[in-house]
Order: C-alpha cells, then structure tokens, then sequence
C-alpha cells in the first residue's frame, strides 16, 4: 500500500451538511452562525509507508514522519483567502506555503494531510509528492495557483 | 550565512557557517510539481548534514481532477 492523492470522500459529504467552513459566511437561517469565524486548518505529513488517501476521515498520528522540530499534528495553515468560485467551479488553496522550520525528518514522506482542527480534526484532502527526507532544514511547501484550472481544493 | 547543521543522526543541530560546507542542488521537475533540494556536507565527509526542500505544488494530478468531477 502507499498513499494517494485524494479529496477525502467524507469531506465530499461533509461539506453538504455544513461541518466545513473555509471562510467566513454569514448564514441568515442559523443565528448562532450570524458572526461566523473560519475553522483552523492544519497540515500534518505522512511517511511513505502509510496508507493515507480516499479513505481517510480525520488526522491520525499513525504513519505520520516524527523527528527533531516536528510536533505530531503538524503546522497551522494559512487560511486568508476564502473559497470562491469561476465558472462552474468551486476552489480553495491555502494563502501562504506549508513551512516546517529547521526539522529532521530521516525516514521518508511523501504527503500531507490538510485536515479541519476546528471540527474534530476532519480530513480535507491528501497532497502527495515525490519521497524526500530533511536533515536540519526547512521543508516548504507552496501551493499552485490558485484558480479554477489549479487550485488545491477545486470541486466542479 | 550560517546553516544549521546536524552533524550526527540524532544529535544536536548547530549552526556553521556555509564557507566551510560543500554546497549541493538537485532540482526536478514534473508537470505536478518542481522540487529543489538543498544539501550540505563538510569537504571530505560523504554524510549530508543539511538538507531542505521546496516542493512547489504547480497543479493536481488528472486522478484528483476526476475524482471532483464526479460530484460535479
């Protein structure tokens, strides 16, 4: 098994039932809502040898990289721009890179997980990319465009 | 500039300045993703005793492309 690059089928489901909220909206039918504040965001990142993709419903600690610096759980992501659309697409990005400061990852990894730390800690999507290990350095990682033809988080 | 080094598996990190380092890139790239890996050791020594990565995610692959299609 290895990781896959997915949006998370629960967050699918998820976002039709309100447990998701990227941006700040003002929900007139709610009014415990009518001052919403956005939900934390987090990135945690996962060893090569785990199983983490489609399937996964939350942030778990099992198969995530440990090592010098790196707090299980992962770093807080920037969250500015809120989801909008173009077209008949609706996308999301994050607004700043995923940065983890002077760690040591020795064993390999090759995804994050962007998970909802607000809302018990329910997974948005797994990222892959190529295997890569860190040695008292920086891993950073920067988002693609954010569009309708690029986005992180696009659903059309 | 200093880097921070570690020089042993799990022993401290420490800052060195790069003038005594031996300096490293490997840059690749792919239609999903353009990563550079910066790597340090010192001259003579084969062991990295740095190494960070820039992973620029340019898009998502066509697998996750049909998999939100699919709810569109």
């Amino acid at each position: 098994m290895a990781n896959s690059q997915a949006i998370c089928t629960s967050f699918k489901a998820e976002l039709m039932i309100g447990n998701h909220q990227l941006g700040a909206a003002t929900i007139s039918s709610r009014t415990s809502l009518t001052a919403p504040t956005k939900d934390s965001v987090k990135a945690a990142l996962y060893l090569v040898s785990a199983t983490y993709g489609a399937a996964t419903t939350a942030y778990s600690a099992t198969g995530e990289v440990s090592g010098t610096n790196y707090s299980a759980g992962g770093v807080a992501v920037t969250n500015a721009t809120d989801p909008t659309t173009s077209g008949t697409t609706g996308y999301w990005t994050p607004s700043a890179s995923i940065v983890f400061t002077t760690v040591t990852l020795s064993t390999a990894f090759d995804a994050v997980l962007l998970y909802n730390s607000s809302q018990s800690n329910k997974a948005i999507g797994v990222f892959t990319f190529g295997s890569q290990t860190v040695t008292a350095g920086t891993f950073t990682l920067t988002m693609p465009t954010n569009d309708a033809s690029n986005a992180l988080v696009r659903i059309a | 500039m200093e880097i921070s080094v570690q020089r042993d598996v799990d022993g401290p990190i420490e800052f060195v300045d790069d003038a005594l380092l031996v300096r490293n890139e490997i840059v690749s790239e792919n239609e999903d993703e353009r990563t550079v890996a910066v790597e340090y050791s010192f001259p003579g020594h084969p062991r990295i005793v740095h190494r960070s990565v820039h992973v620029h995610l340019k898009r998502i692959s066509d697998e996750m492309k049909s998999v939100l299609g699919a709810i569109g």
